[in-house]
């Protein structure tokens, strides 16, 4: 056992044990690392935020001249609005800005690059034939499972029809998809969450008491 | 005046952003075309009108908190741990922004946000692992052959992406690779061309004037 004589260390583990001491039960000291943690991370980037608009907004308009970044200034302090009461309205000004924003992308950038790309990529030959003319058994199965899954489950999500006969059946097919879908994805989240912990153990066992 | 001006610039916004993509031409009175306005202008105006947005959240939090605080409600010294710990990073933090060339005080920050927040963060995320868990144990029982295919998907990824999986069994590994590339490519495919077709639908009725929650109601 060799325990770190560094403060940073000592502070470091104190966070991670705070934290950990809730898989016993809920108790104080959590409550408090809780607390200390929600507000570092809204001080962190309430920070970063400072920085981007003095970068991007406060620097250009007084060492370039771009006046024009006096507008996105003027709606970010126009947010600030909805706490004086009958003056709450304004702040929708630059919420409608945001919004505008999401909108425009929404309508043809995001159409393009997530609905007419992703099928584009769907339409494949399902029969894959090897360099020497073959048919590639494994590669044609794979195929299949991506053209008719991805349409199984795109029909699991008309609602315009009723689901019905073939309807119904082929939108069981897409349930069961999405299902090994969320499966794959818990399963992800999982193991990353466990890489987290063996991560802590470690800094805890290796850094702090220095046994592994 | 209090609804239409918002509804105006959201139009206004929303359709040079729909435009850039789609013209290449100058803009008549303009003489630029709708891209160069969308860099120039409305990307840097994103960044900024988004960081005050994230101020806006922070100034909530310390309503909140200071209200706990002034009328001592129970746990109210969680609070000011919470307070103090906001002002101090964002001190520090904004100064770190404003002299980027001091390397002593990134460096000093630097040591505040590896030994406190970034632990704090790892450790909250690490010990919902349990919870997840847990709850997934109590969620997932094999009621249904929907939620078997559920957990024996999840089961087969989390084995074959641990070494101990392969130790097991070679082939798990190739059956967590395959179930990755295959039914879970169709499945997040398929969710995002949903989620991409929703939010055209929804854009369009924003864009129209048919969707005003976010002027307050209607």
């Amino acid at each position: 056992m060799n325990i770190s004589m560094d403060i940073w260390t000592w502070v470091m583990a104190l966070c991670i044990l705070s934290i950990m001491s809730f898989l016993y039960k809920e108790n104080p000291v959590y409550r408090l690392a809780e607390h200390v943690f929600v507000g570092c991370t809204a001080g962190h980037f309430l920070g970063v935020a400072v920085g981007n608009i003095h970068r991007f907004g406060w620097v250009p308009l007084n060492t370039k001249g771009d006046y024009h970044l006096i507008i996105p200034l003027l709606l970010g302090v126009m947010l600030y609005a909805r706490f004086i009461k009958g003056y709450a309205w304004v702040s929708r000004w630059p919420i409608a800005y945001i919004v505008g924003n999401g909108v425009g992308l929404s309508l043809y950038s995001n159409l393009w690059t997530s609905g007419f790309q992703q099928a584009r990529a769907t339409m494949i030959n399902i029969l894959a034939k090897r360099p020497d003319g073959t048919i590639w058994l494994g590669r044609s199965l794979n195929n299949t499972i991506i053209v008719l899954g991805l349409m199984a489950i795109l029909a699991y999500f008309i609602f315009s029809i009723p689901q019905r006969g073939p309807v119904r059946r082929v939108s069981q097919a897409g349930r069961w998809l999405m299902m090994i879908t969320f499966g794959v994805s818990f399963g992800n989240v999982v193991a990353g969450r466990l890489n987290l912990l063996i991560a802590q153990l470690s800094n805890l066992l290796g850094k702090w008491l220095g046994v592994i | 005046m209090r609804r239409e001006i918002p509804f105006i610039i959201t139009l206004v916004v929303g359709l040079v952003f729909l435009l850039a993509p789609l013209t290449a031409g100058n803009i008549p009175l303009v003489g630029q075309p709708f891209s160069f306005i969308t860099a120039t202008y409305f990307s840097p105006w994103t960044t900024i009108v988004a960081a005050f947005a994230t101020g806006l959240a922070s100034v909530n939090l310390l309503r909140i908190h200071a209200n706990s605080i002034s009328r001592k409600r129970a746990g109210w010294y969680n609070s000011v741990a919470l307070v103090f710990a906001l002002a101090f990073f964002f001190v520090y933090r904004t100064a770190v922004e404003l002299l980027p060339a001091n390397k002593a005080l990134a460096a000093g920050y630097a040591n505040y946000f590896n030994n406190i927040l970034s632990p704090l963060s790892a450790a909250m995320f690490a010990v919902l692992a349990f919870y997840i868990a847990s709850a997934s144990y109590r969620a997932f029982r094999a009621r249904s052959l929907e939620a078997t295919v559920l957990l024996v998907a999840a089961v087969l990824v989390m084995i074959g992406a641990a070494p101990i999986g392969a130790e097991i069994w070679d082939q798990f590994p190739v059956i967590q690779r395959w179930l990755l590339a295959v039914p879970n490519m169709v499945g997040q495919r398929s969710i995002i061309i949903g989620a991409a077709i929703g939010g055209f639908a929804t854009s369009l009725r924003i864009l129209l004037g048919l969707e005003r929650g976010h002027l307050g109601g209607e």
